[in-house]
């Protein structure tokens, strides 16, 4: 039945373009630190204001 | 000891991965957990969120109620779940954007998602690809701004589905990296997006890849490449920008479960 659903989730997620991450938390940390600045730089050098 | 917050990331994991079962530990849920989206229902934070609140109930026996709180680029959600009590009931379904996008473009924040908030797992993530309309002539991303170069003095354009949107700011770090003018346009939402490229009248979009990946296979747009580090496995000849010669170009939504700062212990 588990696995049932798994396969069923897993289809889900395939037909919305998702693949599974499922890190740990230091390893989310990590990410989001790494991905700010890259962002942060774009937003600035392009001088983008939120439109909300 | 289990802490709250390893039981819920336990809990995350077997919603994808588990081969035995995450029960419930420590007594933690003895009630109702909430789930709270920054986003409207039936997009894809909305569908995730879903599909781990259908999971979670199961597997905790209690139930996990998803709340939209949408507003503000998910900042009124962000904000709500940082100022709730720390005691595993309410967590934040968060994206990328929230975490790592609004603190740079919201100059007024209520919260700080890196001191208020706490990690517990990235579920999942989802790439955008570059693609062309036909009339592009471009195979590559390299003969994409070759080819930008040439019509200097064009109106070449890229378009987003909104400022602010991942697929914006992917496409302003192309416009950065490889110094050519393309004008951002944006639209509201992707549906609209899609009708103009389909027409050709734009130049480039970095977009969502569920809804693409079938016009892409129709022929009826070009794909150039995909944003996530590595190929994707919806897309596996689609090489990635960084193979195309954007080293660190990385552009994807990943969507994970976050709980108030201080979410710990029993």
């Amino acid at each position: 039945l588990k696995v049932l659903a798994l396969a069923d989730v897993r289809a889900k997620l395939s037909d919305i373009g998702m693949e599974v991450i499922g890190n740990s938390p230091a390893e989310f940390a990590a990410a989001i630190k790494t991905e700010t600045p890259q962002w942060a730089k774009v937003i600035k050098d392009a001088a983008i204001k939120p439109s909300n | 000891m289990k802490t709250k917050i390893t039981v819920a990331l336990i809990a995350v994991l077997s919603i994808f991965f588990a081969e035995g079962d995450a029960f419930a530990q420590g007594g933690y849920p003895d009630h109702a957990v909430r789930m709270i989206v920054g986003y409207p229902p039936a997009g894809p934070v909305d569908i995730i969120a879903r599909i781990m609140s259908d999971r979670l109930t199961e597997i905790w026996s209690q139930p996990v109620v998803v709340e939209n709180v949408s507003g503000a680029g998910g900042n009124i959600a962000g904000d709500r779940v940082a100022k709730a009590a720390p005691d595993g009931y309410t967590l934040l379904v968060a994206t990328n954007a929230q975490l790592a996008v609004n603190p740079s473009l919201y100059t007024k924040m209520t919260y700080d998602p890196a001191k208020d908030l706490m990690p517990i797992s990235q579920a999942v993530y989802s790439p955008n690809i570059l693609v062309v309309p036909n009339d592009v002539p471009a195979k590559t991303v390299q003969e994409l701004v070759a080819y930008a170069r040439s019509r200097t003095g064009e109106k070449l354009t890229f378009a987003s589905a909104g400022v602010g949107t991942t697929q914006h700011l992917a496409g302003e770090l192309f416009k950065a990296m490889a110094n050519i003018d393309i004008q951002h346009v944006p639209y509201r939402g992707a549906a609209p997006v899609i009708t103009d490229l389909l027409g050709g009248r734009l130049t480039v979009y970095f977009g969502a890849i569920s809804p693409l990946i079938p016009l892409v296979r129709e022929g009826k747009v070009r794909a150039l490449a995909v944003t996530s580090a590595e190929r994707f496995g919806a897309s596996p000849d689609l090489p990635t920008m960084i193979e195309a010669g954007f080293p660190g170009f990385v552009s994807i939504l990943s969507i994970g479960l976050m709980a108030p700062a201080g979410t710990s212990l029993r």
